[in-house]
């Protein structure tokens, strides 16, 4: 009688190709090449004619990874998700998530709120769906996200309904909704604690666009506007895992320069202190004010070991940096750092 | 990449290896067509799978003098395999591109449709799974490793691999393809 895992153990079977399309002479040769190529790096000595010559050996189809890529062309894979379901979703109110652990997808589905008041008319979120491990990360973000707390802001301004739906696909197939009538100024709640909307919001967004394209090298953005694109919804990053930063400077539009420079790198003394700083210095905002529409902009981007990237933006306001996990306000020392990576301070 | 079908360096320290051990370049070719279909089974695709492989592949070459019998280094290479895939998504999940459907290997008819349609579904239903609970399935049902093998080869305890063992085939019962071919065999 077959069992359960006999018949997976012949499925498993029957979905292996036979044989892969590299002979087994070419891969050893392969591992060798890259074998060499990772023990050259260690050693230090890949400089001058001899990274060119390696280059040349390696090069063309490491498309997945650098030097460590395989010797064939890669392409992506496909996982899925369920489809929206028909209709709007209705979001005012939903229950609150027990948890998001072991999601599997996530997506953007129409949503709808039959309260008092016109919705505003916004940009809708993208379709596409997170999945696997880019849906596990989403999970991960969220739940390092803080503590929901009303802003001054909020408290001031009067917001028009945005209603919004994720859509939470479990491993199990089962699927839950995480949804509110607005998107600032509002709290969802996942496992009893509540959420900004917007950072929930940010962390979708902003690893959609991470699986979508992968997370770049570490540098400065070309954009005149720092924030965009930056990883400021990375709020399961610990800051005091980077290995490397950047700090970037965008001048006020007057014409007025702080920095000497645009962008530089964190010098290993720099990386430590601006680390330091953000143990001590990150947390709830201390800044009352609302934001100008035109200042001078900073941004500090910080990577781990593994490649994975957070940022913290002073976006024209008041010194105060704003990241996934609060916000910052550099002491004199970090200060000094960031500007030192900037070539130093203008003055006069 | 045709250059390569000649091994012209041999891994740290192979001229010193007595007689009777094992080439590196024996061990890819007895062993790494079976290693490159646990790959596959992780990654679901051909490439990826190539790219992951070689990847556990250059681990062991860099400590090849330290690995004495095969048996050592398939276990040093699946547990490389293993490890490296679960950790990968943080630096290498992108590029990863969700459609709604997997693409066919071959046109549909007859025998050959019938295979890839199985793998479709096959690879779908894994690629629901987290990847510690894939892991598992693949070491433990195509791998035939033992509870404990797999717990070495993941890094984890027995009782993590007994528990994401049971909510992997717990979420594969979901599969149409697992529920009713499973169905009316238990």
């Amino acid at each position: 009688m077959t069992t359960e895992n006999d018949h997976l153990r012949d499925l498993l079977q029957r979905t292996a190709p036979d044989r892969p399309e590299l002979e087994p002479g070419a891969r050893a040769a392969a591992v060798a090449r890259r074998g060499r190529a990772a023990r050259l790096r260690d050693r230090g000595l890949v400089a001058g004619a001899a990274v060119a010559v390696l280059a040349a050996a390696i090069a063309v189809p490491l498309s997945l990874g650098g030097d460590d890529g395989p010797d064939v062309a890669t392409q992506p894979p496909a996982p899925t998700a369920p489809r929206c379901p028909t209709g709007t979703i209705e979001v005012g109110p939903l229950p609150s998530l027990p948890s998001l652990d072991d999601v599997v997808s996530v997506r953007s589905c129409p949503a709808a709120w039959s309260g008092a008041g016109p919705a505003a008319q916004t940009d809708p979120l993208p379709t596409a769906p997170l999945v696997g491990d880019a849906a596990a990360a989403f999970a991960e973000d969220v739940a390092a996200l803080p503590v929901y707390a009303v802003s001054d802001q909020c408290a001031l301004i009067s917001v028009m309904p945005e209603p919004w739906a994720l859509v939470v696909t479990t491993s199990d197939g089962d699927t839950a909704v995480l949804g509110s009538t607005m998107r600032f100024c509002s709290a969802v709640t996942v496992g009893g604690t509540e959420r900004g909307a917007g950072d929930v919001l940010a962390a979708f967004e902003g690893n959609l666009e991470r699986q979508r394209a992968g997370i770049p090298d570490l540098s400065c953005p070309t954009s005149d506007r720092l924030a965009e694109g930056a990883p400021t919804w990375n709020a399961s990053f610990d800051p005091s895992t980077a290995t490397a930063g950047v700090a970037c400077y965008r001048g006020d539009p007057s014409g007025r320069l702080e920095y000497a420079g645009t962008a530089g790198e964190l010098s290993a003394e720099q990386l430590a202190v601006v680390r330091d700083d953000l143990a001590a210095n990150l947390g709830p905002s201390t800044e009352n004010g609302m934001c100008v529409d035109s200042g001078p902009q900073l941004l500090v981007i910080l990577e781990d070991a593994e490649g994975d990237q957070a940022a913290y933006v002073d976006e024209a306001c008041t010194g105060e940096f704003v990241g996934a996990r609060g916000y910052w306000v550099p002491g004199p020392a970090a200060a000094d750092a960031i500007a030192d990576a900037l070539g130093g301070r203008v003055r006069g | 990449m045709n250059e390569a079908r000649t091994v012209t360096e041999e891994p740290p320290a192979a001229k010193g290896r007595p007689s009777g051990t094992m080439d590196f370049e024996e061990f890819v070719a007895a062993r790494s067509t079976a290693l490159w279909r646990s790959a596959y089974l992780l990654t679901g695709d051909p490439h990826k799978a190539e790219d992951l492989l070689q990847t556990a592949l250059v681990k062991a070459w860099r400590r090849w003098d330290s690995i004495t019998r095969r048996e050592a280094a398939e276990s040093y290479v699946r547990a490389a395999i293993a490890t490296t895939y679960t950790d990968w998504w943080r630096r290498r999940w992108n590029g990863e591109v969700p459609t709604d459907d997997l693409p066919d290997a071959a046109a549909p008819g007859g025998g050959e449709a019938a295979g890839v349609e199985v793998r479709r579904d096959v690879l779908l239903a894994l690629a629901r799974l987290p990847r510690g609970q894939r892991a598992v399935v693949v070491l433990r049902f195509f791998d035939d490793l033992t509870e404990q093998q797999t717990a070495a080869a993941l890094g984890v305890s027995i009782g993590t691999v007994k528990s994401q063992t049971s909510r992997a085939l717990a979420a594969l019962r979901t599969s149409p393809l697992f529920a009713t071919e499973t169905g009316d065999q238990r």
